[in-house]
């Protein structure tokens, strides 16, 4: 048997991920190198600057604006969302209720399932003037809110569409949590909230600290969600990038935009991979 | 506070669900004004959306076979041999998850305009691979690397070459995760709006194109009615997995960074 003969078997996924990802990357890149011109007869005019990424940068232009707003919201969405997360993945990894875990888990995957357009959708009808929220607070004799359009809205809906994904990695990583080290705590006399705040999330951590980078990606990344219920008040970098692209055809902005992010991402990336590897324990092998 | 967040999870699908049947034109207005069908009259009947749905299944179906000829290679070799750069590897083959939308569909779209690829079905089946496969990938590897790898030993001891041995010892014990992962790009493939916006021409409108146009012109239960459709056949598709594979073997396959 040939030894060497199975690196063949990486080559058709690399090549095609290659040829599918890096090209266009790259043209991208070049891109965002070239100036801008408002009805040129072709996109790309003139030589190659710096220009677009200078105006990124500049603290006067609403740019880094855009940046923060995602980072920050998103930020809030995936805290919120591994604390809620982690109240059902914890139910669903040590309940002895076969019939109550199949069902939760049921409804988990079934709203992991439902897609991002029903679900924006959804949030609409909650939160709209005409919405469930807003009828009830006007039956019971408040006003109504303006809720479309907020960040709050935006929070909801991210929260909404990660808790699934949150749950399904967090039960993982909670049922690799030895039970009987558990126990142990209990038998030395410790009650549960100092079992689980010594113990078990602990223990737990590097699979909450996957589920953290993975649901950031998840919502920094999201274009929907803030399109439609934030309404235009908060842009989130994919909805800015689509715009420069869409509707001021500012090819080159748009190409820096999202090399920007796109590094940005990757040092997010690179540095949780290290500190996962920091922590020592997978929650596979 | 399980309880609450269930209801949270719950809450907002029921309400929409609820509205598919309400007679009024205009949606989100909250008590329903009263019960018909009509709008499923309409969904059923309208080639957009029938097109669109047919059109959506296919692609994910064609989808989640070429994620997994391609990615069963690849996740057995990263699984089960060591190499050098093999968490670059992993890493590279990941980065379309990391890539915003819209930043995939505008990029492929100039690359395919400039490599004169002007055929909608197979610049959307390229790019559906393309962000569907690390999530396959994820899924694949780590069934491969959390089976029991004894009895494969035994196999081969006992005489079996290699190919013997996948196919009726490994195959059976991955089997699940394969179908998880599966389903799991499947629908990451139906689900997707922005990528396939970029990409989809007039006459070929995947479902949530279909949708999103309709939401952008109009307002009404028409796509509540859809979507209380997709609910149902989720629904189904667990019910399914239930029954043929478990539910509980469905953790864990999520794709966790930073191995």
């Amino acid at each position: 048997m040939k030894r060497s003969s199975w690196q063949l078997l990486l080559i058709p996924g690399a090549a095609l991920v290659g040829a599918l990802l890096v090209v266009p990357l790259v043209m991208l890149a070049d891109m965002s190198l070239h100036r801008y011109v408002p009805f040129a007869p072709s996109i790309v005019v003139g030589g190659y600057t710096l220009d677009s990424y200078l105006i990124f940068f500049n603290p006067v232009e609403a740019y880094l604006r855009v940046l923060y707003d995602t980072l920050a919201i998103s930020l809030y969405s995936v805290v919120l969302t591994i604390l809620l997360g982690f109240s059902i993945a914890h139910f669903l990894a040590r309940t002895k209720h076969v019939r109550m875990r199949k069902l939760v888990m049921s409804i988990t995957i079934a709203s992991f399932f439902t897609g991002t357009l029903v679900r924006v959708y959804s949030w609409v009808i909650m939160l709209g003037q005409g919405g469930v929220v807003n009828t009830v607070l006007y039956a019971l004799g408040f006003e109504r809110l303006r809720l479309i359009g907020t960040d709050t809205a935006i929070i909801l809906g991210l929260i909404h569409s990660s808790l699934s994904l949150a749950i399904l990695v967090l039960v993982g990583s909670i049922r690799n949590v030895d039970p009987s080290v558990e126990q142990a705590a209990w038998t030395l006399g410790a009650d549960p909230i100092t079992t689980f705040i010594r113990i078990t999330l602990p223990l737990s951590m590097p699979g909450i600290l996957a589920a953290f980078v993975i649901l950031y990606a998840w919502d920094a990344t999201a274009f929907l969600v803030p399109m439609i219920l934030g309404a235009g008040t908060h842009l989130f970098i994919a909805n800015l990038i689509y715009d420069k692209f869409m509707s001021t055809t500012n090819f080159p902005m748009g190409s820096a935009i999202s090399v920007v992010f796109i590094l940005i991402s990757l040092l997010f990336f690179s540095l949780s991979s290290a500190l996962a590897k920091k922590l020592g324990r997978t929650t596979h092998d | 506070m399980a309880a609450t967040t269930l209801v949270f999870l719950i809450l907002p699908i029921l309400v929409v669900v609820i509205l598919s049947f309400d007679p009024r034109r205009y949606l989100a207005y909250f008590p329903p004004a009263g019960f018909t069908f009509k709008w499923y009259q309409f969904l059923i009947t309208s080639p957009t959306m029938m097109g669109g749905l047919v059109l959506s299944v296919i692609i994910a179906t064609i989808t989640v076979v070429n994620c997994l000829v391609v990615g069963l290679p690849c996740a057995y070799c990263i699984a089960r041999r060591q190499f050098r750069g093999k968490e670059l590897l992993l890493n590279f083959l990941s980065l379309p998850m990391l890539i915003p939308e819209v930043v995939i569909g505008i990029s492929l779209l100039m690359f395919f305009t400039r490599a004169l690829l002007y055929d909608s079905l197979t610049k959307i089946l390229l790019a559906h691979f393309l962000f569907t496969f690390p999530y396959m990938l994820r899924a694949l590897t780590a069934t491969l690397v959390g089976y029991d790898k004894s009895a494969e030993e035994a196999a081969l001891v006992l005489g079996a070459n290699q190919i013997q041995a996948f196919a009726s010892v490994v195959f059976p014990l991955i089997r699940a995760g394969v179908i998880g992962g599966s389903i799991f790009a499947f629908f990451i493939s139906f689900d997707n709006t922005a990528v396939t916006l970029f990409l989809a021409d007039p006459f070929t409108r995947t479902l949530p194109v279909a949708l999103f146009v309709r939401l952008k012109s109009y307002s009404d239960p028409v796509i509540a009615a859809a979507s209380t459709l997709l609910i149902a056949l989720s629904y189904l598709i667990i019910i399914l997995l239930e029954k043929t594979v478990g539910l509980d073997k469905f953790t864990g396959i999520a794709p966790l960074p930073g191995r």
